[in-house]
């Protein structure tokens, strides 16, 4: 029964409509998996998805508005396998670092294996990640904020926009589930972050 | 996206073109009788802001895929006022008329199978009262939350990213609901009018889904957005 299986969500961000459109299309189809996918064009609201909605999957194109930052948003969402969208075969190389990746050649069975292969096996990547763990660039975060540096000190330091600053702040938060400086400063005293 | 409507679209276009523009149209205030007036005049006229308005039929019209660009156009106010309004519609119009017809359709049927007629109506004022406590709490805490935003305040107790999951409980009542219709159905109420009934569950289960997701991707993303910059302006 389609409908008492969970839904997948996937998050597309392309910005030829023809590639778009057609990979929602082609997505909607799978009929073994159920799906909803939605599409953004530009970063300002691929972030802005991101920062109130879970997503299982990102299917992005290496272009996208200007150049996707895979560093970036592997750091910032260590939990979404990123899935590039190549819409042409010289874009094979851009793949690197993606979870996979799909090309226009490609028929539909490919993406319905891509993201079961994903259930089966979902860590194969991020065996080292433990999703309560803090990333380096969130340490580094923490630590500066634990001696007492605001959000644009620590931005400026780091040569970070306060963004995304605030956006790591509130990653830090959610993982080790503190909400409050003094918080976060016994955490970093307790665990050696810094020293007294 | 050349695809989307336009400002200058004349509005007895659009919903020709899609009549389920309807259910956004009479939300927003207006009324038909549009003549050839433009998208951006009939806004203008029902002082509804026009990028709200078209982000929300470009959304629908692209099937709920594709959210617009820049949400921090968009106009707060005109968007919480939108959803006000849907629950307005859900809550005070559209339930209780379905309840009406499901009774009416319940009782036409032999009175043996009483208690399954009783279960089918409860299960139908679970999923409504599941309905209900989602969008009361909407009204009474996310608006007021947003309205204070609006001013500049942030109420830090409060956390945006939980709240498109309560969106789930709905869905799940409601399949409930469907299921038991179509299985335990009593065998001798009118087939015609069991089926429009059913029809209707449907029809407002879209419905429900078309406001859910605009909430989801365009009110709360947009809501973030409202609030980070606040917490810029703030910390500057």
């Amino acid at each position: 029964m389609q409908t008492d299986k969970e839904t997948i969500h996937i998050l597309v961000a392309e910005n030829l409509p023809i590639v778009r459109d057609g990979l929602i299309a082609q997505l909607g189809r799978i009929t073994s998996i159920h799906i909803h996918a939605v599409a953004v064009s530009s970063k300002q609201s691929l972030g802005s998805l991101l920062a109130v909605r879970q997503f299982d999957f990102l299917f992005v194109s290496p272009r996208f508005d200007g150049g996707f930052q895979l560093s970036d948003f592997k750091q910032n969402h260590p939990n979404i396998p990123c899935i590039a969208i190549l819409s042409s075969l010289e874009m094979l190389e851009k793949a690197d670092g993606f979870y996979g990746y799909i090309s226009v050649f490609d028929s539909v069975e490919k993406i319905s294996r891509l993201i079961e292969n994903y259930k089966d096996n979902p860590h194969e990547e991020h065996m080292e990640e433990s999703p309560d763990l803090l990333s380096s660039r969130e340490k580094e975060i923490l630590i500066n904020l634990a001696k007492g540096l605001s959000n644009k000190e620590v931005a400026d330091k780091l040569f970070l926009s306060v963004y995304t600053v605030m956006t790591h702040r509130r990653n830090i938060c959610r993982k080790l589930k503190i909400h409050s400086l003094s918080g976060l400063t016994i955490y970093a005293i307790a665990n050696k972050l810094i020293e007294m | 996206m050349t695809n989307d409507y336009q400002r200058t679209d004349r509005m007895a276009d659009l919903i020709e073109d899609n009549y389920h523009l309807l259910q956004v149209i009479s939300r927003f205030g207006m009324s038909l009788g549009f003549g050839d007036k433009t998208v951006d005049k009939v806004c203008q006229m029902h002082q509804v802001d026009t990028n709200t308005f078209l982000a929300i039929i470009n959304f629908m019209h692209s099937g709920y895929t594709q959210v617009a660009e820049d949400l921090s156009h968009l106009s707060m106010p005109a968007l919480i006022d939108y959803l006000r309004q849907s629950h307005i519609y859900f809550l005070d119009y559209l339930f209780p008329k379905i309840r009406r017809e499901l009774r009416v359709v319940l009782d036409n049927g032999n009175g043996s199978s009483n208690s399954i007629n009783q279960l089918i109506s409860k299960q139908f004022d679970k999923y409504i009262s599941e309905v209900r406590k989602h969008m009361q709490h909407e009204d009474a805490v996310l608006f007021p939350y947003v309205e204070k935003l609006l001013q500049g305040e942030i109420d830090e107790s409060f956390v945006l990213k939980t709240y498109s999951k309560h969106h789930h409980s709905m869905d799940n009542e409601l399949r409930e609901l469907k299921k038991i219709l179509i299985k335990y159905s009593p065998q001798n109420s009118g087939k015609n009018e069991l089926n429009a009934v059913l029809y209707e569950i449907y029809g407002c289960e879209d419905e429900l889904d078309a406001h859910c997701k605009a909430e989801d991707y365009i009110f709360v993303p947009a809501v973030y957005d409202l609030e980070e910059r606040v917490r810029h302006h703030a910390n500057r």
